[in-house]
């Protein structure tokens, strides 16, 4: 499956799986990553709330390093981590006080993506060959890449005001004073982060630097959010992906007696029609428990590259 | 990431323009505007905290993170009696 990710740059080579819940991204990316570990150093950084992984490595995974993280509890543990900060602003936010505010921080929409934004750039930055991303729902995992173009368009606003402000502070002390300093350690700390964050959004949208990989499986919903995702790939982020992958296909005659025949049939023809690689994988009769079974997929996946 | 050679040239060359740009205005003048300036920045930072939404929370402290000079220069305007935020919610037509 591997072969199908050219190019894949170094270092590291961020891979995003993405799919509707229950298509197989956990495993998908498991796989992925088993594969990639033979390669080089690979963390798996699993975002997926539903926690299968945790049934696979219950003996550990040998070769790469797993994280698992919860979106949820990384909000909850930045802001914990700022409330002193934040404390220190409420005189000036008079109305409200700490809890409301971070409560505001806590529930505010985005938050998750925001939270995922920066365990993209940390994926990044780390010192690992490949990274496998099992992702969040499609919906934030979406959200997110677009949000670092959103960012870099609001740092550019503010800086723009900063940029004056720190012109205008200047003029004043010349006049005044007749001297005057022009370091002005806020407006290096946004185009520090104007910097990072446009360099993130460089990385997502490199096919060196980032595979995404789109699982699905050949049902109506799934199919339905990969021709999303597919789509925002190609119209937002003007990049295709590396990847589609066809989960659990049936075999012919199995699918043939459950009447299913007909429509994986069709599904099969839409996803050739791509021009996309693709690999198609095969359903298993028993469901997967433990590494093995997904080291078994190997013999069980056929990979068409286009 | 070369980050740090590539801000200090951008700050270089955005020192360059400051002169040229500022020469003909009056001081007074620009006090006020720098004043306002100074409570839209804040405002635009700290919005997200009290549900005037100018950027996302985690944005705002990230970048607070960086800011405690100016987060000083907030609290002691506050401190005077000055009402920062209402200040610029009334400059941008809210009226308070
Ligand atoms: N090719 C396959 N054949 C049979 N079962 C599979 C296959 N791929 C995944 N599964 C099973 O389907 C369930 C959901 O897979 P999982 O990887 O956890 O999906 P997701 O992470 O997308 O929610 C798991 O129980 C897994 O063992
Ligand atoms: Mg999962």
């Amino acid at each position: 499956m591997i072969e199908a990710l050219k190019p894949v740059g170094c270092c590291p080579h961020v891979l995003l799986v993405i799919g509707k819940g229950g298509v197989g991204k956990t495993t998908i990316s498991l796989y992925l990553a088993r594969q990639l570990s033979k390669r080089g150093k690979t963390l798996l950084l699993s975002l997926d709330p539903a926690r299968h992984l945790r049934k696979y490595l219950a003996d550990g995974a040998p070769g790469m390093e797993v994280s698992l993280i919860s979106l949820e509890k990384e909000i909850e543990e930045i802001v914990s981590r700022h409330a002193d900060l934040l404390r220190s602003l409420m005189p000036s936010l008079s109305a409200f006080n700490l809890d409301e505010v971070m409560d505001i921080v806590r529930y505010s929409p985005g938050a998750e993506e925001e939270v995922f934004l920066r365990k993209l750039l940390s994926a990044y930055r780390s010192k690992n060959e490949y990274v496998v991303i099992d992702t969040p729902p499609t919906g934030v995992t979406l959200r997110t890449l677009a949000l670092s173009k959103l960012y870099v368009a609001w740092l550019d606003r503010l800086i723009q005001v900063r940029e004056r402000i720190v012109a205008l502070r200047y003029t004043i002390a010349r006049t005044t004073r007749g001297e005057a300093t022009i370091r002005d350690k806020a407006l290096e700390r946004l185009y520090q982060m104007r910097e990072e964050y446009s360099w993130l959004e460089r990385n997502l949208t490199s096919a060196e630097s980032t595979s995404y990989v789109l699982v699905t499986i050949p049902e109506p919903l799934p199919m339905y959010e990969m021709e999303e995702s597919l789509r925002f790939l190609r119209e937002r982020m003007k990049l295709k992906p590396k990847l589609v992958v066809l989960n659990r296909v049936l075999p012919e005659d199995v699918a043939m007696r459950l009447g299913l025949l007909e429509a994986q049939r069709r599904y099969l023809k839409h996803i050739e029609a791509l021009e996309i690689n693709h690999a198609v994988v095969e359903h298993l009769e028993r469901p997967l428990e433990a590494l093995e079974d997904v080291d078994e997929l190997e013999r069980k996946i056929k990979v068409v590259v286009k | 990431m070369r980050i740090v050679s590539s801000i200090a040239r951008k700050i270089v060359a955005f020192l360059r323009s400051v002169e040229r740009a500022m020469r003909e205005e009056s001081v007074h003048a620009i006090e006020q505007e720098l004043k306002e300036l100074e409570s839209a920045f804040l405002l635009m930072i700290l919005g997200s905290f009290v549900g005037v939404r100018t950027m996302t929370p985690l944005l705002s402290l990230e970048l607070l993170e960086g800011l405690q000079e100016e987060v000083e220069l907030l609290r002691e305007r506050a401190f005077k009696g000055e009402d920062v935020i209402g200040e610029v919610a009334s400059a941008l037509g809210g009226g308070t």
